[in-house]
This record gives C-alpha cells, structure tokens and sequence, in this order.
C-alpha cells in the first residue's frame, strides 16, 4: 500500500498542469530601424524607415504607419519628411523617406519617426561645424625628368582627425560645350592618404603637376590644352558620432544592432555631413608652369 | 577473494578484451628507439620493462565460457582454482566469456567453473612451471538447478557507476517505455543524469557538457558518427541486439580517445549457435525483425536484425498531424568460433534517417514526398572484422579490429541539398590485455585513416566546398595495479599523432578505485583528450543537426579537454544501491559558430573554452517484482566566447554564457513492476529549460558606411536582432511514458508479447526548440498511444 501512495504523489505531482507558453521576444520599446543623413552639400535628403517586425520576412507593404519629420534643434524648424515607396528587383519594398531643405553647419537636427499610437523613434546628430581652410605658399619644384612639380599645402584647422573625403577641383575654361568645366579629383580615391592631423590641423598637399598627368592617365579628364580659371579644395566630414568601430566597416561586425546606432526606440543610425570647401585662382606664372593656359591665352 | 577479482575483469580484460600479436608487432624497433627524441626513449625504455616484467609470467589458464543452451558467452561465470594447499583464487567472465587466471603457482589445482542454472564443472588441473593453459568450455544446461544467490558485486545496474562508467545491459533498456515493443539504447541514455537530449527528435545526445561531435561511439569496435535515429526514442542499437554497453561519461581510459566529451562502447550479441531463433515484432512507429542462424552448430552463428520506421504511415492517425520522419536500421554479425582459443566476428550496420525538422507551420502539411521542403538526412555504414585470440605459451588475450566507417548527412531539399558532408575512415587496431596476478596490463597501437569531404551553401552563405584526408596513428598502455586488494590504481598514457598536420598528442589517463568492504566503493578518474577532427554543427539552430566533420579549425589549438571525475557509491543492502558523482571539466579551443544577426548556417567560427561542473546522483532499488531507479543530474556548463568583434558589441573582452545544451537540473525516475504475469514499466522525466538567445525582433538593414544613395541600398532583408547570446532559458521540459505488456509462452521455444503504453501520457507540451532564424517554436511530441505485438522464437 505505501508504494501505491508514493505512485499516487508522484503521478500527481508529474500530471500537474504546468505552463509551457515562452516568449521568445525582449520586451523593449524599440519601434523603427531608421538609416540615412542629413547632407550639406545636398539639397535632398533620404531616410530608410524600417519597422520592427516579429516575423522574418518583410509584409512588404506600399503602405507604412510612420510619421517622419526633423526639427532643427537650433532655430525650431520642423520639416515633415514624404514617403517614396521603392521595389527593388527581388520584390522587397521600401520606404525611404525624402525631405527638401538646407542643413546648415553646427546645428543639430532631431529625426522624429511617429507611429500612429504616438510611440516614436528618434536621433539626433549635429552637423559638423565649418572650420578654416588656409592656403600655404605655392612651391616648385622639379620632377626627376626635369620638369616643373608644382605644389600647395591646404590646412584645415581644428580637427581632430582626416576627413572622411576630399575632392580637389580644377575649374576649365571649356567652350563650345560651356562655359566652365569642372575635373573632379577624388583625392582619397586617387591617391589614398594625402595629409594628416598634426596639432589638430588636417593638412594635405595638392599637386597641381602630377594631377595634371594622371586625370588625363586615368581617363578622369584630357587636361591637354586646357584654360585654367580656377582650383578647389572640398572637405567632407561626417559627423563625429559616425565612425566604424576600431575603424573598419565590416558588415558582420556592424549588423549587431546595438553597434553603430545613436537611436533611441529604434535602431539603425541617422547622421549627417558637413561639406566644406575654398575655391581659389592661381596666378598666371604658376598656371603656365602647370602647363595649362591662363585665360589671358585664348 | 578480494573485491577486485571481478573488477580485474571488468576493468581490465573485460574492457580490453584484446588479443595477441608479439610485442614486436606491435612496436617495431623504429617506434621503440628514437635515441634523438627523448620522450620516445622514455618511452621505449618503459615498454622494454614491461616486456621483461611479462617475460616472468609464471602459470597461467585461460579461455572463454558458453553455455550449452545456445552456444552464447556466459557473462559472469565464476571460475576458481583451489590448490592443494587450499589457497583458492578466481574470477568472473566477462562480456566475451573470457576469463584469466594468472601467477599460478606450479601446483595441482580443483578447477570449477559455476553459473547459475548451469552444472557446475570440476576437474583436477596440474599446471607445470611456465605453463600456460587454455581451457574454453561449454557448460550444460541444470534443469534442477535452483535459484543460487551470489553474493559478489554486480558491477551493473542503473546506480552502479565507476569513475564515469557506467555498464547498461539489455535488460536495463527494456525497462525504459518507448513506441516499440523492444527497448532501445538511445532511450536508455536519456535516463541517464549528466546525459542532455534535444528531445523525442533530432538525434543527438549531449554528455555532460559535451556536444554530440564529441562523442566517440563504437559498435563492436567499429566507429559509428551518428548511430541516433530522427525520432530521439530510436538509436541503430536496440535492446534485442545490445550484449551490454559501456557509457564512459567522462575519465576514460587510455584506450580511447580522439574525442574529448564520453564514449559509448557498445557489444552485440552472438547469434544462437544451436538454434534458429528470431523474432517479428509490429508497433506504430516501427517494425522489426531478428534472425539468429547457427550456420556450424557450436561453431558458426549468423544474428540479422532490421528495422524500419513506419511513423510516416501510422504517427498521422495517432497524433492527428503529419509526422514526416522515415528511418531504419541494418545490423548483422557472423560469429564463429574457430578454437577454443580463438574467434572471429564480422558486423555490418547500416542507418538512413532523413525527417522535416522545419518549423510547426511547415509540418502541418508536410510530407517527405515533397522535394521542395527543406529536409535533413543522413546515414551510417560500417564493416568491421574482430579477431580474439589466446596465443599459445603467451598469457594474453589479443583483440585485433580492421574496420570501415562512412556518414552521410546532407540538409536541404531532397535531391538537391544545400549542405551535405561525408566522413569515410578506415582504421586497424590491435589491443592487448595481460593479466599479472592480480594486476593487469593493457595496451595496443591502432592506424585510422580519414576522408573527409563536405559542401556548403545555402541562404546569405557562399558556397564552401573541401575534402581532406587525415591518418592518425598511435598507441597506448595502461596497467591495472591492485594494493593491498582494496585499491586498485590505474595509470595509463595515449599518444598519438596526425603526421600530416604535423601534430602529436601526449595524454596522460589516471584511474583509480578503492573498495574498502562490499558497501562502498569511491573511485575517482583524470584524462587530458584532444579531437583532431571536429564535428562543426551551428548551435544557434537547434532543429539543424547538420554536422560537418573537419580538421580541427584553429590549426594548432585543437579542441582539448581536462576531466575530473570523483564518485562514490553506497549499498546499504543487495537490493539498494545508492551513488553520487562529481565532474569537472575544463575545454580549449573549441570551435563554435560567429554570431551573425544574419539568419543562415554560418561556417564562421570563433574560438571558445568553457568548463563544465556537475554532479550526478542515482538510486536503485531492486526488490523483485518491482525495479526503481531514480537520478538526478545537475550541471553548469559554461562557455567563454573570444570572437574578435565581442569588446565592440557587448564591452567585454570574452562573453561568457550557458551554452544550449547546458541543462542544469534533470531527473529521471524508472519504475518497473510485475504483477500477475503483466508487467509495467513507466519513466518519468523533468529537465529545466535550456538557454536560448532572446531577440527584439526583426528588420532590414543595410551597413551606412558613408555617403551611400539610400534609394539604391536593398540591404539584407531579414535581420534578425538578437540580444545578448543565451541569457535566456526555454520552459522546463517533463513528460511520462507508460507501458503495460505481457508475455504468452506458447511452447518452451515460442512467446508472444503483447504491449500498450502511451507516449507523453499526460500530454504536456514540451518545447523540441525555437527555431532562432524565425523564432518560430517547434514542439516535441504530443500523447500518443503505443500498442505493439512480437512474436519471439527462442
């Protein structure tokens, strides 16, 4: 009889109703994946508004229960963004959201991304301030062939690091096509790490003769024969909380959602650029020590 | 007679039944002496000792025991030889029959063997100095014999375990409730404390901490990859054809190695030498059948056995849903008997699984007729040939095994898989056991040589294609010292070597137990082990038990583990036993999957170590008509992860975590009772949850590097947003099967079971796993009634 008791208990024991019900998902207010920037060179600005789903494949739906508007934190501006509806090749749809408007230096923005319960997902980012660009003296010195390297160092100052790209720009005369014709040289492109920071200044040569021969080398443009009005120098920065961790952008690394994000209730990352730049003109005796022709040629 | 005249046998022959080649076959002059390395001439010099120590050898007699019903070994047979001066010495058979007595003294002896229901056989022996006897019998059947109570340990039985072994026999595993009318090995395991299951499917078993590429698995000395069937109730070895089976939790000896968490060292049975004899049994899930065929009465005996599923067909009108898994499995073993001081046996097994282990929604409609689902599949083929031999003149049992072993598993649509890898090995081995008195001596050398040669792909996975071949050659040598007839010390070395990835490995093995009366022993074990070649399986994906075996990822750092093993165990009574054991192991330089929010079988690996803790208890109870046995099983395994990218996402230079199969509380009660010709039989089993890794959910992403064009960036279209790795745990896991069955004894020879169970008799749901790619739950199995039939001719 003892026996069949303590069966009893144990049977009882084991047939208790238990629950077994689990939820896979961390509770969390997170409601949007947001991604995109703000751009001073641009007067466009996009934003891909993903929301948080407990599925893995996407509804995609042409339709998204989203808000999304800036407010310039320095003046109060709002900017209330517009929803494009993009299907790319394999069928997904996105939304990328889309704004017209100036973004200025130093100022910071505040991306807002509204459900229609009112939860929201929100980043901030400042623009990066302008800083001054100074041009050093022109110097001339002589290739190993015997002909003129011109150069001139550009500094940028106060930065604490290089940027994140720099095109160097000679302004043609050019007619019959117009009136100016730009040759754009992607510096880091082009020529990988021209400057560096010292003392908190960024400072890079340009290379008014070698830049001459390699545009026309690699087909970027014919500088033979060219009237030269003018040169550029653009910095483009990205804001200081845009950065790849330890440095390098490996998507692996990056995908884990709490890397590289700045958004509060949501993921993903919203910045900005700051583009900065000088033109200048050099004087008639450099130009033709380039080798191109002053406008005073023609 | 002390304690340890059956513990020689068990922990010495019986575990190394092996066999004779001369001492300079198995360790050429080459080997011997390699007076530039100087381990290996420490080495030499050791075995040049042990060759002088055996040379002696004064009288020894030997041979192996049958019995005359049906010509099979009788395990534990007591033989005993008095001497006229009365001093008397003796042993216990061992799971070949085979027995040794040795350092005779030249002397007229009474020599008897004994085994219940058997005659006892006596006669006079005279050993004359430097003799060495072989003496093999048949003993005949005692129809008057009456119950003879043996007062010797019985080194088996669910609560007996010895420094991480443990000894499972047929009749354990028939007590264990399945959907089969014959009891199977791998549901036998999961009774077990320290032993983590993924459930009723999946087929993988998880051994103290230890991942299921971690264990080494032997059928008849032939190496089997995955022996487990889809269905977790179903292995290759069930209970008709299982002679006995060694679970090495942990601390094995010298004798194996190559995989760092336990070994499961199974022995099949001798087909019947005298009789036809088979059986044909029915049941919803599978069906079977067993053929014994003594081809040369007394010499030569041929066991067949196969199964196959029929769950497919059945499973759907018991459960009301498709269950879409289809396996079975081959087995057959020629057996003969060619001296009395020598036997031959050749065993083939053959396994095909292949199931939907795809999320619920999936199953709701889904069959294995449909190529286009996703499906896992694999299979097993092994040959072997083992060769026992006593050579004359030299007191030792020589064991040499040529063997072949292929595994198959592929994942994906069927005739078009995604992933599929192949492992072929060839190995040769030739183990040695010599008795010195009291004291055992045990080594051998073996060869394996591997292909190994797998492809993958699948979503967001660049196609990876590979084929590698590796030999590993080595040898070992443990010895069996007794002290003072209560404690037995057994110190052994393993050291092998893959000389094409220019690697050697030196592992030290210690064991040793002390019996001081027949209530208690305490016993306590250590090993180093190293795996060479790695079974790489995505943890992340519990549902995926793909597995690619290849070389060890991290060249050099191979996977290592340190075990440490301290048990004691209690018989208040011959009906009782009670035993408790600690565990620690530390593990090196595994190989785990990268973490990826990406959802897809990644071939990333990162290094880990981890250490596992854990202690098992077991109670057995056996009064008669009725058999319990309670365990329970605690263990922390611990993981530290060193993927490089860990300080960037977590701010921590290693992340340290409960890995998925880190079950920490477990318990299993068996319960056995026979009543008016019924028998019934019940197991209940608990677990706590395993961990799990939480998400927030899901998004599409893609890496803003820049200035990108956001209107053009697709990015990756399901990103899974994980928190941190395993900080969550599953609900508990519990259920209970029951069965009821009885036997119809038609004549002496003919028998009919018949048997009822349910399966999850209170029908709990039970999570199998989250499928973390889609966080999407796949359940175990819900009740289902069992009902089978088997018709047994003996």
């Amino acid at each position: 009889m003892k026996f069949r008791n303590y069966l009893l208990m144990l049977l009882c024991l084991a047939t208790a109703s238990c629950d077994s019900t689990f939820d896979p998902f961390v509770k969390s207010s997170q409601i949007f994946t947001i991604l995109g920037y703000l751009d001073m060179g641009r007067s466009v600005h996009y934003l891909r508004v993903v929301p948080l789903r407990s599925v893995v494949t996407p509804a995609n739906s042409p339709t998204i229960d989203a808000k999304v508007k800036t407010i310039d934190l320095n003046n109060g501006n709002v900017v209330h963004w517009r929803d494009s509806v993009i299907t790319f090749p394999k069928g997904t749809v996105a939304h990328v959201f889309y704004a017209r408007f100036p973004v200025e230096d130093n100022h910071t923005y505040r991306v807002e991304v509204t459900r229609s319960d009112g939860q929201t997902t929100s980043a901030e980012t400042t623009v990066p301030k302008r800083k001054a660009i100074t041009l050093g003296n022109i110097v001339v010195g002589t290739f190993g062939n015997g002909l003129a390297d011109v150069t001139q160092q550009v500094s940028w100052s106060d930065v604490p690091e290089e940027p994140y790209d720099v095109e160097v720009w000679y302004r043609f005369f050019n007619p019959p096509i117009g009136p100016f014709v730009d040759a754009k040289a992607p510096y880091k492109i082009l020529y990988g790490e021209l400057g560096k920071v010292f003392e908190g200044s960024y400072a890079m040569t340009i290379r008014y003769s070698r830049d001459k021969i390699l545009l026309k080398d690699k087909e970027i443009f014919n500088t033979d024969n060219r009237v030269l009005y003018g040169v550029g120098v653009r910095f483009i920065q990205l804001d200081d909380k845009w950065k790849a961790p330890n440095g390098v952008w490996d998507p692996d690394v990056i995908a884990q959602p709490n890397v590289l994000t700045n958004v509060t209730n949501g993921f993903g990352f919203f910045g900005s650029v700051g583009q900065f730049d000088l033109e200048w003109t050099l004087s008639d005796q450099v130009v033709k020590t380039i080798g191109y022709s002053t406008p005073g040629d023609r | 007679m002390s304690f340890f005249c059956y513990q020689n046998l068990v922990y010495g022959c019986a575990k190394f039944p092996q066999t004779a080649v001369s001492f300079s076959a198995v360790f050429p002059k080459h080997f011997l002496f390699m007076p530039k390395n100087p381990h290996r001439s420490a080495f030499s010099l050791f075995l040049l000792s042990l060759i002088s120590c055996l040379s002696l050898q004064a009288q020894s007699i030997r041979g192996f025991i049958t019995g005359s019903t049906d010509g099979l070994p009788l395990i534990g047979a007591t033989v005993a030889m008095r001497a006229e001066s009365g001093k008397i010495v003796g042993v216990v058979t061992n799971t070949e029959g085979y027995y040794v007595l040795s350092r005779l003294a030249p002397d007229t002896y009474t020599f008897s063997v004994s085994f219940v229901g058997y005659k006892t056989h006596t006669e006079t022996l005279r050993l004359k100095a430097g003799q060495v006897v072989t003496k093999s019998l048949v003993l005949q059947e005692d129809a008057q014999s009456s119950e003879v109570v043996i007062e010797a340990r019985d080194e088996r039985g669910a609560a007996d375990v010895t420094a991480g072994l443990q000894t499972v026999r047929a009749v354990d595993i028939d007590r264990v409730p399945v959907p089969d009318v014959s009891g199977d090995l791998a549901a036998y395991l999961t009774t077990m404390p320290g032993v983590v299951s993924d459930g009723d499917r999946g087929g993988q078993l998880f051994i103290r901490g230890g991942t299921a590429s971690q264990n080494l698995i032997y059928i008849d000395n032939m190496l089997v990859y995955n022996p487990f069937h889809i269905l977790g109730f179903y292995s290759a070895f069930p209970s008709d054809i299982v002679n006995k089976a060694d679970v090495y939790a942990g601390g094995y000896g010298a004798k194996f190695g190559g995989r760092i968490s336990s070994v499961l060292d199974i022995g099949t049975r001798n087909g019947n030498k005298r009789n036809f004899a088979g059986a044909v049994s029915v049941a919803p899930f599978v069906t079977s059948g067993r053929l014994e065929v003594p081809i040369i009465r007394d010499k030569v005996s041929l066991m067949a056995s196969a199964r196959q599923s029929v769950v497919d067909l059945v499973g759907p009108k018991l459960v009301g849903r498709p269950l879409p898994f289809q396996f079975g499995d081959q087995f057959a073993k020629l057996h003969a008997t060619l001296s009395p001081s020598s036997q031959v046996s050749i065993s083939a097994l053959r396994t095909n699984d292949r199931g939907i282990v795809a999320n619920q929604d999936k199953l709701s409609n889904a069959s294995l007729a449909d190529t286009t689902l996703t499906q896992a599949g694999w299979g097993n083929e092994a040959y072997g040939m083992r060769f026992l031999l006593l050579p004359t003149n030299f007191p030792v049992l020589a064991d040499i095994n040529l063997n072949t072993s292929t595994f198959h598993n592929e994942i994906g649509p069927r005739n078009k898989p995604t992933r599929n890898a192949d492992v072929r090995q060839f190995g040769f081995s030739a183990n040695l056991s010599y008795m010195i008195g009291e004291n055992g001596l045990n080594y051998g050398i073996f060869l394996n040589n591997y292909s190994l040669v797998y492809t993958l792909g699948g979503q967001y996975q660049n196609f990876t294609s590979d084929a590698e071949y590796m030999t590993d050659v080595g040898g070992y040598i443990e010895t069996d010292i007794l002290l003072f007839k209560k404690l037995k010390l057994t110190p052994g070395v393993r050291l092998h070597s893959f000389p094409r990835a220019n690697r050697k490995y030196v592992e030290p093995r210690f064991k040793t137990i002390f019996i001081p009366n027949l209530k208690h022993k305490i016993s306590a074990a250590w090993g180093i082990y190293h795996q060479e070649i790695v079974g790489l399986n995505d943890r992340r994906d519990a549902g995926d038990v793909f597995t690619a075996w290849t070389s060890s990822p991290f060249g050099k750092a191979v996977p290592e583990a340190m075990h440490a093993i301290i048990g004691w165990q209690y018989k208040p009574t011959n009906k009782i036993t009670c035993s408790v054991e600690g565990f620690y192991k530390t593990l090196e330089n595994l190989a785990i999957g990268e973490w990826t929010p990406y959802p897809r079988f990644t071939t990333k690996l990162q290094p880990a170590a981890g250490s596992v803790r854990g202690a098992d208890l077991r109670i057995e109870a056996d009064l008669g008509k009725l058999y319990g046995y309670i365990s329970y099983g605690y263990a922390s395994v611990l993981y530290e992860a060193k993927q490089a990218s860990i300080p960037v996402w977590y701010g921590v230079d290693k992340l340290v975590f409960h890995p998925p199969h880190d079950r920490t509380h477990q318990t299993n009660a068996v319960l056995s009772y026979a009543f008016k010709g019924f028998e019934f039989n019940a197991r209940w089993q608990f677990g706590t949850g395993l961990p799990f890794t939480q998400s927030i959910g899901f998004d599409d992403w893609f890496m803003l590097s820049g200035r990108l064009d956001i209107t053009q960036e697709e990015g990756t279209i399901g990103r899974v947003l994980y928190g941190a790795p395993y900080q969550a745990r599953m609900p508990d896991y519990h259920r209970l099967d029951v069965s009821v069955e009885k036997k119809f004894d038609f004549s002496k020879r003919l028998e009919l079971l018949l048997q009822a169970g349910l399966i999850n008799a209170y029908n709990q749901t039970n999570i199998f796993y989250l499928d973390l790619f889609t966080l999407e739950r796949v359940d175990q199995l819900p009740l289902i009634p069992t009902f089978g039939m088997k018709i047994t001719v003996k």
